[in-house]
């Protein structure tokens, strides 16, 4: 007589289960493993249906779910059919299991579908499977004194060949993946840590499994899906939420649900009533520090990665204006020598109408070509400021360097702009101070140009007074200085910190003297460093007058 | 190419599934398997 139910067993729910058949662990491990799988996969559908890995994704959860359950049921049922048919199903579903994790991993890593010839090198291999099901070579019979199916058969064996198969190619992904260039170093962690953790959780399901059915204690068989639950939860988080994925909130969340499992487990698993509350007061605590803590991480490594975005923006940006600046000099040296000749030319042929080159002019005429020649001066200059500062910036400033008496040179310029002083109403002086000859190694045409400039800005600033230009020098540092000291309308600080820089005038320059470009000084400075010196301001304010002192080296 | 791809994918999907089918029927249906007594 063919028995309907296992043999004591006691069936309730409808006469399909017994609970007190399998043991307590069962229930903790498949139970949850069955919820959260289904939970994550239909997360991972809900965040991007469309998107290949969350199909391949949700399918890899579903035929876990549907594993899961089949050992559960074959672990509860009551009726003979039941737990047949759930020992029948072990070959198939945990093939498919295998099968569909490689699917993911290859999808999730490389980026595309499996080709042909690896979906059917690991597909074909199913027909065996699919073939046998129904047959003795996979459950040869039921064992009803122990309620469960003998199945030494082929089909067995050939399952745990086809999962070994399965895990070497999955072993393979990774070694490939890892071995990708156009990978980030991220991307190819993330690839060792999937391909890792699947392979340990499938092979904890294979080998328990291999161990039930060596040794008949099939309570070896709880490990699988736990172990597969941690899996299912890291792929879930790496693809759900790959653009914040880090190691270090992976590492902290992992921690904080192992001590909370931990904790958890304690309270079941003790009857000891005071037991139970010391445990639950700590797993409040665990709960409540560790999500303190993955916050923070995640916080911290959220404004780290912000932080070198920005960098990473600035730097660009910064590439694109140093290459918009280059062009900039670029046009600006192209037009100032474009516009150099026809400015040459008006001013040659004013100062030769001037001088009567060509015949008499009327008074009446000489004033407006006057006005032409002094404009067309002050243009010219400019277009020389303009060019000087093209020709810094492009590196093509050439130097002719020489030794010759710094001293001398000053004194000369004095002498020349000493008239331009008197008109205005001011006194030059000139005065030095040397311990050595005064002899430096520059470009003597620049280091004129730097003194020229200066004494011309001290003139042009100065509405009364003297202005006075000292040379002396400093033997043990090997320095020559000139200062150019002037009563004029002077600076205040904010002005004196920004003179040298680009296009830059003193607010109160403008009220004296208009046609400044308010390059000069920038151009000074600039050529005076490239000889080796440099160029200070000093003013206790406005109207305190100012000091500019020009530094260059010594040649002894 | 591809249709042919998708045939032999509806082949082996319908054979597994022919397969648990055949499994239901064989284990619900006809009863057909062995019942042993194990010696314990």
């Amino acid at each position: 007589m063919r028995p309907e139910f296992c043999i004591d067993a006691s069936p309730v729910f409808f006469n399909l289960f017994d609970f007190s058949i399998a043991p307590p662990l069962l229930y903790y491990a498949y139970i949850p493993t069955i919820i959260i799988t289904l939970i994550l996969a239909g997360l991972a559908l809900y965040h991007n249906s469309l998107n290949r890995n969350s199909r391949y994704f949700a399918a890899l959860a579903g035929v876990l779910v549907t594993h899961v359950f089949f050992v559960f049921v074959t672990w509860i049922a009551a009726p003979v059919d039941l737990v047949m048919f759930g020992w029948q199903m072990w070959p198939i579903t945990l093939s498919l299991l295998f099968l569909s994790t490689y699917l993911f991993l290859y999808s999730y890593i490389f980026d595309k579908q499996a080709s042909n010839t690896r979906y059917y090198s690991l597909m074909l291999p199913l027909i065996p499977i699919a073939l046998l099901l129904t047959t003795e070579l996979n459950v040869t019979h039921f064992d009803i004194a122990n309620c469960e199916g003998v199945s030494h058969g082929f089909l067995t064996s050939y399952t745990y060949v086809y999962s070994v198969y399965v895990l070497i190619n999955i072993f393979l992904i990774g070694i490939t993946g890892s071995l990708k260039p156009e990978l980030t170093k991220l991307k190819k962690r993330q690839v060792w840590i999937m391909v890792g953790s699947s392979i340990m959780a499938l092979s904890a399901f294979i080998v328990t499994a291999f161990i039930g059915d060596l040794t008949g204690y099939y309570e070896f068989e709880t490990v699988g899906p736990i172990s597969m639950l941690m899996f299912i939860a890291a792929m879930s988080y790496v693809s759900t939420d790959y653009q914040k994925f880090n190691l270090k909130i992976l590492g902290v969340e992992l921690m904080m649900i192992g001590l909370i499992t931990l904790v958890g487990s304690i309270i079941f698993v003790r009857s000891l009533t005071y037991v139970q509350y010391i445990a639950t007061g700590t797993l409040f605590a665990v709960a409540v520090l560790g999500w303190m803590l993955s916050r923070s991480v995640r916080k911290e490594i959220e404004s780290r990665e912000k932080i070198s975005h920005l960098a990473m923006n600035l730097e660009k940006a910064n590439t694109r204006l140093q290459a918009l600046d280059k062009q900039k000099s670029e046009f600006v040296s192209i037009a100032s020598h474009q516009l150099r000749s026809p400015i040459t030319s008006i001013r040659g042929y004013a100062s030769m109408l001037l001088e009567g080159s060509y015949g008499d002019i009327s008074k009446k005429a000489s004033i407006p070509i006057q006005r032409i020649e002094e404009s067309s001066r002050l243009m010219a200059l400019a277009i020389e400021d303009y060019l000087n500062v093209s020709r810094i910036e492009s590196g093509n400033m050439k130097y002719n360097l020489s030794d010759f008496n710094l001293k001398n040179e000053a004194e000369k310029i004095c002498d020349d702009l000493r008239n331009d002083a008197i008109k205005n109403g001011l006194v030059l002086l000139f005065r030095s101070d040397l311990h050595s000859k005064g002899i430096i190694n520059a470009d003597i045409g620049k280091t004129v140009q730097i003194i020229q400039n200066l004494v011309h800005n001290a003139i042009k600033y100065t509405k009364s007074g003297t202005i006075k230009v000292l040379v002396r020098d400093n033997v043990n540092r090997k320095r020559i200085y000139i200062d150019i000291i002037d009563t004029g309308i002077g600076m205040d600080t904010e002005a004196l910190q920004t003179i040298f820089q680009k296009f830059e005038r003193a607010s109160n320059a403008n009220s004296i003297n208009v046609n400044g470009t308010g390059l000069g000084l920038y151009v000074a400075l600039r050529m005076a460093e490239a000889m080796g010196g440099t160029i200070t301001a000093h003013s206790d304010g406005n109207g305190a007058g100012s000091r500019f002192t020009i530094e260059l080296p010594l040649a002894i | 190419m591809k249709s042919l791809t998708r045939l032999v994918n509806v082949l082996l999907i319908g054979l597994i599934s022919l397969s648990v089918l055949a499994t239901i029927y064989q284990t619900f249906v006809t009863e057909d398997f062995t019942i042993t007594f194990s010696e314990e």
